[in-house]
């Protein structure tokens, strides 16, 4: 892999998009379960963040057509002082190009089940999401 | 990593209220979890009888089989007399987590996509213990 092109900077706001059909946050408690950061088989080189500096909160909630979701506020200086790994990857596994995806390559499909992740995702949901935005809908698509 | 009985491993969740003392010193009785197993088993059996709603983008829904382990994991406890979790959420990855919160502690029960158990006890948000867990 090469030299990282526009590296995350410390002062940037991230997102983490929540699929509100899973029921990983509760608006009437306003607790995160953090299953929302728990990587899946598919998340080979981390699990998938949106760079604030590049899109809105409505366009980072952008999911599947008719969909409903929320977005998990994350501050990259504080990751950083928690040593998780933020990095940028525009490169998408579909082969198209997207300037605002970034990962958290510490979580990722290898180590999903180890007791560090656990303990990572855990962190993430209750101290280092600031706070959650939403829900917001994803319209469908007319043809 | 040690398999334990599962009705030895979370023994703690037995407990149907908690002892607390508040900032005057005054113990009082909590109920810890209001909710009963039956909603989570509901909730369960939903999923079963429509796991798309479930499907999303970026997550691997339970199967059907993982849905079935998960019901009867929840009647098991129910039957034992374990206080019922908070939430029951899908992991994401074809998995099922059962989470129980009282306060700082976090106790998750972590059913597997492979039909694999595990518990997990956080305090203020450090894992502090996982163990594996069989039904026997």
């Amino acid at each position: 892999m090469g030299e990282e092109i526009d590296p995350i900077d410390i002062a940037e706001i991230l997102y983490r998009r929540i699929p509100a059909s899973q029921g990983w946050y509760d608006e009437a408690t306003k607790v995160l379960n953090s299953a929302a950061f728990h990587p899946n088989r598919n998340d080979e080189t981390g699990i998938s963040i949106v760079r604030g500096k590049y899109k809105t909160p409505e366009q980072a909630a952008m999911g599947r057509s008719g969909k409903t979701y929320y977005l998990a506020v994350l501050k990259a200086n504080e990751l950083a002082e928690r040593q998780i790994n933020a990095v940028s990857r525009p490169d998408l596994p579909s082969g198209e190009t997207d300037i605002s995806h970034a990962e958290l390559p510490g979580l990722n499909a290898g180590n999903r089940r180890s007791f560090e992740v656990a303990g990572m995702e855990e962190m993430l949901a209750q101290e280092l999401t600031i706070e959650v935005l939403g829900p917001f809908v994803t319209p469908n698509k007319t043809s | 990593m040690t398999t334990l009985n599962i009705t030895s491993s979370i023994h703690n969740y037995k407990s149907k209220v908690d002892l607390k003392v508040d900032s005057q010193g005054i113990l009082s009785l909590e109920k810890i979890n209001p909710k009963a197993w039956q909603e989570i088993i509901d909730k369960l059996v939903g999923w079963q009888w429509d796991i798309e709603q479930l499907d999303d983008e970026g997550v691997t829904p339970p199967s059907e089989g993982i849905v079935q382990i998960a019901i009867g994991l929840a009647e098991r406890l129910d039957e034992e007399g374990y206080v019922a979790p908070s939430s029951v959420v899908p992991d994401g990855d074809g998995g099922v987590v059962f989470t129980h919160r009282n306060g700082d502690i976090i106790k998750k029960i972590h059913l597997w996509d492979d039909g694999s158990i595990c518990l997990s006890e956080y305090e203020s948000t450090s894992l502090i213990r996982r163990t594996n867990l069989s039904l026997i």
